[in-house]
This record gives structure tokens, sequence and C-alpha cells, in this order.
């Protein structure tokens, strides 16, 4: 055995480790050492890197052992020794971490059918390798059966939760797929909620998720791919996307930034979405994340890709350009002129909340002349007697608003009703009354918070609530000189951004026209035919022709195209 | 694509000077901003302009400013109440006045009694009084209004007739303030078309061009008929004010100086001649009604298409033809028994109506050819349109020309609705039989339906004086 390990060129902590180890092989049944002991293993800790050059041995005390060492300290992995075969005389053993497997299926199906079952059925050979295939074939009545060789491959398939069967005289391991552990059922998400639609929503559990994705799109060629990111956390990571409508260099690019990530954690997808897009310093997001299946679905649809990170209700799809944040999946669900009209006024509010403070600064400071004498007369009623110049009144009220926001959503649900009134009264009366900002602020304010709730995306309302602050200070400065400066600055930088090689204002700048029909209106459903422009190039067309249902002819009349009859 | 997409790097790593670059950007920001900025609380907002001729050939302006805080404990509310809210009984507008050689010396005057920065841009209205215009012509003064980039071109111009302080100081409870209430009159112009109005710019222009003279509203103070002696003593809950503004006629200028006036009629004809009558009543008599019984229309905005000045040139005579055509409903009929579904009585109103236009034109052309030799309805500039090189010839002596000129005027009108009834009102059965029998008498309607109408009449009588079944001649 020594010899073997000397073999491992370079790894001589393990070394030490292992001749430390086959002196407490007799003890095998001390299940965690004492404090001092784990302390001293906490220091031996191993590298994805080694363990995959430590194969699986055929001696069964030996995995057993090192087994033991990389996990043992930890209470929650469990080493089940059985005797296999029907002389019961073929040690195995069965490794899983609780919690992480489901009890019924490593208990009911997996130890009963290994142990009793198999041998009241008469199953089991002299020869080892007859047992082995034998436990493969019949003795494991589980789905999903990985075989592991190396270390790295055993442990990973333990720690995602799999049941690893060590059967003595294999080097070979099978990683029974029994994952199951308390999760968050399917509910609707709250960020993204609807009037009308699904309300299932993606859980924290990867694989829900690609079967909420999988229920809504039947097609073969969705592709789910797998991967794992985190060199610590090994978080599954999967892309998903339609063969035949996903650009295959776009899979590729995809496939080449999540794999340039080499990060202790990743705890979230936007980790990776921090990771992976293509601007960093930009104030925009350049990836769209959802919690919706439905949505997900609707994008996969146009030739985007779907990353999933388990832990994590939210979705990446990649590309997302700019027009794929002013919609929501509702627009495609309720008829096409509320969705216009719904859409028109997410525009209107997207701007407003990004300028209407700094236009109020900048006309109530600069440009006098510009506002409606009654207006002005009003404004300057209620601005009588404020201390501040605009400029300040407005950056104090955004950042109450700002900060109550805030602490509405850290607070616990009872206090932050508290927090809301507390927030009213500071807002609404108490700042009026003292004569610390003028009642009109107050309703600036107001109608920003509004506009910017109104986004359908967090993502793309975060980035306005950041801006607003600098087109503050631009106006404060130089009046609406200064707000078209800063509208002009914002408009040069997104044009120039570019989401996956997908230009930002895609449909926009470039233009495409065919593609304006999802822009600021929402057509038809039977108007859609075409797939976006820059997507999906390969199949561009998305359904047939002249789907607009009209009412059958009358009967005179012969061959009514197009007329729906039921 | 996948050149494209690409992950760029950070862009300023190992480039500091993209940030230094920033950072000047910031620096110039605070650097170029900020120098013309003004808080509106610093600001007295200027309503209202009034110029008055001083002694000693100068001038005496008075402006009206807001004061915000009597307005803001009334919810910033500006017709709201005037002593309502925190104001506490406050006026709401102050009035400051000065008096120097020019405007502008006149206006730095005021800077120093008016505590805040006078700010003229949303000054709505310029008065001038009747002195200034008269004795030393408007143009020194306009031309500092023309000047200034603060005061606009859409500025009302009026004429005072009477003392120019207490006029823009009439209390009120409307529109507290009285710049407001003039705006409040201006806005309604086109209700009672009595009064021509025009603008700064417009005023300018008319001044000007030889082929016009200028012409603006008077605005004047009467007193208040609805003061009652009762509401006078103690106990009411306030006191209806002693005095209204009120805007009426015009006053004819030629080149700058104010010449004379033009009454309510008079004006209502020269509104008709520039194409400026977007409403307004007219009322008119059937020739044969008896009493005097009046009809009222509303017109229905003649506009400038309906105009047509055509001079013609015959004889070395310069004569013109003024064609008017409007539309009109119908909004009263005092004679009660006219058939209007009838289109000859319909016809025949319009008749009357056109002759009742065509004297209130009329009127005021004999009134400007006559009295004032001003040209304020823009003869000359038909004249100059149509005969350019003829005008070349008489520019000079224009206002000749125009006084001797003899005018037509012809009127086309129609009336397009009669309201809400058809039928006049029937005051009682008796009356109407006797009415019917009037008409007959007259000859006016009823030469068929006559007979049915006595038959049914007779039946209704017969059948019993108080009965419900209404009685429906036609």
């Amino acid at each position: 055995m020594k010899e073997e390990i000397f073999c491992l060129a370079g790894v001589f902590a393990l070394v030490r480790v292992l001749k430390k180890m086959s002196r407490f092989l007799p003890k095998r049944n001390k299940k965690s050492g004492s404090l001092r002991d784990s302390l001293g293993q906490w220091e031996q800790s191993c590298e994805a890197g080694e363990l995959k050059n430590i194969p699986i041995r055929s001696r069964l005390e030996d995995n057993v052992a090192l087994l033991k060492q990389i996990l043992g300290h930890s209470s929650d992995v469990v080493i089940r020794e059985i005797q296999l075969g029907v002389d019961g005389r073929t040690p195995g053993v069965v490794v899983y971490v609780d919690g992480l497997t489901d009890k019924g299926t490593v208990n009911d199906t997996l130890i009963k059918g290994l142990t009793l079952e198999s041998r009241m059925a008469g199953l089991g050979g002299k020869a080892a390798g007859d047992l082995f295939t034998l436990v493969r074939n019949f003795m494991i009545n589980v789905g999903g059966v990985k075989e592991a060789t190396d270390f790295f491959g055993l442990l990973d398939g333990i720690l995602y939760g799999d049941a690893a069967v060590l059967v003595e005289g294999e080097a070979t391991a099978f990683l029974v797929s029994a994952s199951g552990w308390p999760v968050r059922s399917i509910e609707e998400p709250t960020g993204e909620g609807l009037v009308r639609g699904p309300r299932e929503g993606f859980t924290e559990l990867l694989r829900t998720n690609t079967s909420l994705i999988r229920r809504r799109l039947r097609s073969p060629n969705l592709v789910v791919e797998r991967s794992s990111l985190g060199e610590r956390t090994r978080t599954p990571v999967e892309i998903v996307y339609l063969k035949g409508l996903a650009d295959p260099q776009l899979v590729q690019e995809v496939k080449a930034r999540l794999s340039r990530i080499k990060v202790d954690a990743v705890l979230e997808s936007g980790n990776i979405e921090e990771l992976i897009e293509d601007d960093p310093y930009s104030p925009f997001p350049q990836v769209f994340r959802t919690e919706r299946p439905d949505r997900v679905v609707s994008m996969l649809l146009d030739g985007r890709l779907a990353i999933i990170t388990d832990g994590t209700p939210f979705v990446l799809v990649v590309p997302a350009e700019f027009t794929v944040f002013m919609q929501s999946s509702e627009d495609y669900y309720e008829r096409f002129f509320l969705a216009t009209a719904v859409r028109w006024m997410r525009y209107v509010a997207f701007i407003s909340s990004l300028t209407l403070p700094s236009l109020y600064i900048a006309v109530t400071t600069f440009h006098q002349e510009m506002i409606p004498t009654r207006l002005l007369i009003s404004i300057a009623a209620s601005r009588e007697g404020v201390p501040f110049p605009a400029f300040v009144e407005a950056f104090l009220m955004e950042f109450t608003f700002e900060a109550l926001r805030e602490a509405g959503i850290r607070l616990p649900r009872n206090v932050g009703q508290a927090v809301s009134i507390v927030g009213a009264l500071v807002i609404g009366q108490a700042a009026v009354s003292a004569g610390i900002v003028s009642s009109l602020m107050v309703i600036v304010v107001a109608l920003t918070g509004i506009g910017s709730f109104v986004a359908p995306v967090y993502s793309l309302a975060i980035t306005m609530r950041l801006l607003r602050f600098p087109m503050m200070a631009l106006a404060a400065t130089l009046g609406i000189f200064g707000i078209m400066i800063g509208l002009l600055a914002i408009l040069v930088h997104m044009a120039s951004l570019r989401s996956f090689g997908i230009p930002y204002l895609a449909p926009l700048a470039p233009l495409h026209t065919a593609d304006l029909k999802d822009v600021l209106i929402r057509s038809p459903i039977w108007a859609m035919d075409n797939r976006p422009t820059e997507l999906a190039r390969d199949d561009p067309i998305r359904q047939g022709r002249n789907l607009k249902p009209t009412p059958p002819e009358p009967k005179g009349q012969k061959g009514g195209g197009g007329g729906q009859r039921v | 694509m996948g050149r494209e997409c690409r992950i760029t790097h950070a862009w300023f790593s190992g480039r500091p000077a993209h940030v230094f670059v920033l950072l000047l950007l910031m620096v110039l920001l605070v650097l170029a901003g900020c120098w013309d900025h003004r808080e509106v609380e610093d600001l007295g907002l200027v309503l209202l302009t009034a110029v008055d001729a001083a002694p000693e050939d100068r001038i005496r302006v008075e402006v009206q400013t807001l004061v915000p805080g009597a307005l803001a404990g009334g919810g910033g509310g500006v017709g709201g109440m005037g002593g309502g809210g925190r104001g506490g009984g406050r006026k709401p507008y102050r009035n400051f006045v000065a008096e120097a050689r020019t405007v502008f010396n006149a206006f730095r005057q005021l800077s120093m009694e008016a505590p805040r920065r006078l700010f003229f841009a949303h000054n709505q209205v310029i008065i001038i009084s009747e002195k200034l215009a008269r004795e030393r012509g408007v143009s020194p003064v306009l031309d500092f209004f023309d000047r200034n980039r603060e005061i606009r071109r859409d500025t009302w111009i009026l004429v005072a007739r009477g003392e120019l302080k207490e006029i823009i100081d009439v209390p009120g409870h409307m529109d507290v303030i009285p710049a407001q209430r003039i705006i409040g009159l201006i806005n309604n112009r086109q209700l009672s078309s009595h009064f021509a109005i025009n603008r700064l710019g417009d005023f300018i222009e008319m001044l000007e061009s030889p082929g016009i003279e200028p012409y603006t509203a008077i605005i004047g103070m009467t007193p208040n008929k609805a003061m009652s002696r009762v509401g006078l003593q103690p106990g009411t809950v306030g006191v209806e004010p002693s005095h209204n503004i009120r805007l009426t006629g015009a006053a004819v200028f030629r080149r700058d100086r104010l010449v004379g006036w033009l009454d309510e009629r008079e004006s209502r004809g020269l509104l008709w001649v520039r194409g400026e009558v977007r409403g307004g009543p007219v009322t008119f008599s059937l020739p044969d009604a008896r009493d005097g019984r009046n009809i009222a229309v509303e017109i229905l905005r003649a506009g400038r298409g309906g105009v047509k000045l055509e001079p013609r040139l015959a004889g070395g005579q310069l004569s013109m033809t003024v064609k008017i055509d409007t539309r009109v409903n119908l909004v009263e009929s005092q004679a009660l028994g006219i058939d209007l579904t009838n289109p000859q009585v319909i016809s025949r109103l319009e008749k009357q109506l056109a002759a009742a236009i065509k004297q209130g034109i009329t009127a005021c052309v004999t009134r400007l050819q006559e009295d004032y030799m001003a040209d304020a309805l823009g003869f000359g500039e038909a004249v100059h349109r149509k005969y350019p090189r003829v005008w070349r010839q008489i520019e000079g002596e224009w206002e000749y020309v125009f006084a001797s000129m003899p005018v037509t005027v012809e009127v086309k009108t129609s009336i397009r609705r009669t309201g809400l009834i058809n039928k006049p009102m029937q005051p009682s059965r008796r009356w109407e039989a006797a009415l019917i029998f009037y008409n007959k008498e007259n000859a006016l309607s009823f030469q068929k339906e006559g007979d049915v109408c006595w038959r049914s009449l007779c039946s209704a009588w017969s059948l019993s004086s108080s009965s419900p079944c209404r009685f429906r001649p036609w």
C-alpha cells in the first residue's frame, strides 16, 4: 500500500496522513475523534486536484479509512457497513451524508435491497466480480447510478447527496442517486407577481427548476448541460438552451465565460452574473434574471440561454438587451391593448424615475420661465420658508426615501409596517409642516418612487435609483443643459454596451424595424411571426403566417381563409 | 460574435488617465455650473407691470409681485381664499412703484425697495396709462419691453382708462391677485368678443406696419352693482368689493399715440374685420315682430378664414369690400311663436342677423374713418397685398385715403343649430291659440299647418281645459 502511495508523486502531505491513518485502522468503529483530533485533521485540507489523483482501491478497508480521514470528523456523514451476498461474507459499505439523502430511498430501497432482499432472492455468487455485477444489476433498485473510480468523484457524489456503495475487492464505487432534503415548495415568486399567468416560481433546488422548464418546453432539443462552479462550494450550475435556436457561437461563448470562473464560492446567481457580464463597470444590468419559469421558456424560445444555479431561485438569461428589462411576462398573457398601454406607462415611469427629481431641481433653480405661471405660483408658495436650495431639498428627500425603502426590506415584516408608518409621517407630514421641504418635493419623491417600482425587473430599477443622484447633481449645477448632458451620456453608454454580442439597445440601435413590434408596442401574438433579428439567426420564423383570427365567412362565399371554426 | 463578446478587462487598470479625465470633467461641472442659479423663493414674481406718465418727462412704473407666503397656508392655491389659511388676511400681492427717466432705471429703482429679485418672465399683462399713451406715445416705453429677454412677446397689453394705481389694486374674492383676475377676463374674451385685445408682439408689429394701426383693449374700473347696503352691516360674513375690473372696447392708436376709444359694439365690428371673433352673442330682432322681441345667437368661430378684405381700384378710387361668413347657433328666442324647423324662417333670421352684424361693422368703420383716421382694420395691408405699386404711392398719405374710402360690408350667416328645444316655449294653450292667430295674421310660418292646428286646437279645447293630454299642433 505504501508503495502505491509513493507512486503518487507530489502528494506528501497525504502520504503522511495515510501513514498515520494506517495506525488507526484497528479502531475502525470510532465514529469521530475528539476535538483535538479533529483540529489536527483540520489542517489537512483536501484539494480537488489531490483527490483526483487518489483512485479508489480494491481494499475496502483502505477506502473506508481514507473516507473517514477525509469526512469522518463530520457528524452528519454516515458510513454503514453491510455484508453482501447470500453467504454474507463480502463486506460492503454505504456512505452518505445524513440530511442530503432521502431517508426512504437509502433505508428502504438501497440498504434493504443490498441486504435483505438480495439475500431473500438468493442473489449472490462466490466470485467477487460476479457480486459486483449483481450489485449493480439487481441489488440497487434506484434509478440513477453512477460509477466513480477516484476519490474526487466519490466525494463529489456523496456531497451532492448521492449514497456511495463500496464493495470489497472492487476499485469502483457506485454513486446511487438518493439526494433528497427538505426544500421550499414551488411558490409564487414574490418579486415578480402577475395578475394573469402561472403562479409557479423557481425554487432553490436546481433539479426542480429544470423540471419546471422542461414541463413547459417538451422539445427534445432542450439541452441541459451541467457544470460546477466554485472551488469550495461546488455549486451545480446548468446551462439550458434550445438546440437549433440558440446560436452555437453564443453557447460556446457562455461556456467559455463560465469555465473562466475560478472562485471560491458561488452562493447566488448574482455571483455568476458579475463574473460573466460584458461591462462590469456599467450601471446597467446586462444579464437578465427571473424567478419565473414561463419567462425563461419564452426567452429560450427567442434563442437565449438560461443559466440555472443551485441554491437560488434566480435564473440568469443571456443575452439580455435593454428592451428585455422593460417587458414583463404578463405583457404576453393579457390582450395586446392593455399590454401596449402598460408598456408605454412603464417607459414613462422609467424615464420619470430617472429624471423627475433632477427636472424639479433644474426647472425651479434655473428655468423658472418654463413653468406655467400658476404652477410657479404654487411652487413659490410651497417653497416659501424652506431653508434649503432645491438640490439639498431633493437630495434630502431622496435619501430619506431610499433609506426607508432599504429599512422596509431588511426589517421583519411586522416591524416593517411600523417603518412605513414612520416613513409616511416623516416624509409626508412632518417634513412639510416643519418647513424643511416643500410639499411639491414630497410629490416628486413619491412619483419617483412609484416610477421606480413600476420597473418589471428589479435590477433595472436599481440602475435608475443609482443614476438619479448624479442626474440631480448635474441638474443642480447646469440645469436642463446638465440633464441633457447626463441623458446623452447614459444614451451613449447604453449604445456602446453589449450583452453577449448583442448590442444593448438592440432593436433600436441598430434599428431592426421588424423587432419594433415588441418594444414600445406589444403587437398581437398573431402578428409576432419572427424571432428577434439579433437572436436565433438560423431559424428566424416563429410561427405560421396569417394567424389573425376572423369570423367564418358567410355561407354564400366559399373558402373562408383564416376563419376560425370551432 | 465570439470575438466581440470577449470579456473586456477593467478599463482603467493601468490607465489612470481616464480617472483623471473623469475628475477633470467633474471639476468642469462645478466650475461652469451654478452661476445663474436662483431659487424660486428668492424671486419676486412680477405678474403685472403698469406704466404711467410722471411729471418732468419721467416714467412711473408700477409692478405687481406675488407674495407667496400669503398663499402658503391655503394649500398653494392661487385663486384660493384671500383671507384664509396661514396668510391670515395678508394680501397675496404687493405693488411697488418707482419713477425714473427710463423704464429700466425705474425697474432698478424698484430693486431698492423690493426685497426679492424681480422676475419678469411671468409678467402677463402690461398696462399703459391713457395719459402716457395719449401724450407721449407708447414706443419709447415698449422698446424696453421688446428688447428685454425676460419679458415675453405674448404678454397682453392694455390701456388703462382711469387711475392706474387703483385699477391694479381693485379687491376681489375670486382670483385675489388683480393680475390673475385680468388674465381670467382676457381668457374669457371669446365669450363676449366685445373687447379687442392684443399681445405685446402683435401690438409692436402693428405699430411698425404702415398698413395697420395698433389697437388694444381698455381696462377700467366699474362700480360693483352687486354691492348691497345689507352686506355692509355688521354680522355679514364678507363685504362685497366696491369695484370690479372690467375689460371693454378698444383703444385705437395712430402710430404710437392713443387717438380714441371704440365702444363695445364698435370693437366687435373691429374684431369681425380682423377675423378674431370666435364666439360671443349677437342680439337682433325680426323687423315685423311686435315689442321688439329679441333673438340671440352665439357665434361659432368665424375665424380668419371667414373674413375677406377685397380692395378694389376703379377709376382712381380705392374701395373696400369686407366679406364675412359666419356660422352661429341660435341660443335664445324671445319671439315665442316662430317655427324654427321651417327653413324659410331660418333664412329670414339669417338675413336679419347679417344686417345686425353689418351695422356693427359699419359703425366701427365709420368711427375709425371719420373720428380717428386710424386704420386699425388693416385695410392698408390688404391694399398693399393686392396693389403693391399703388400702395407705394399712397403709403405716405394712407390715413387720408383710408378716411375717404368707400367700404361695403357683405355678411353671410348661417344658423346651424337651434338648441335643445325645436319649438318655442308654449306659455299656455290659450296663449298658444292667440299666438297662432297672431302668427297666421303675420303670415309668418303656419301657412299650411294653420288649418290642422286650428282643428286640433279646437278638439283639444273641447276635451277639457285642464286635460293632461299635451297639445301638439305640429
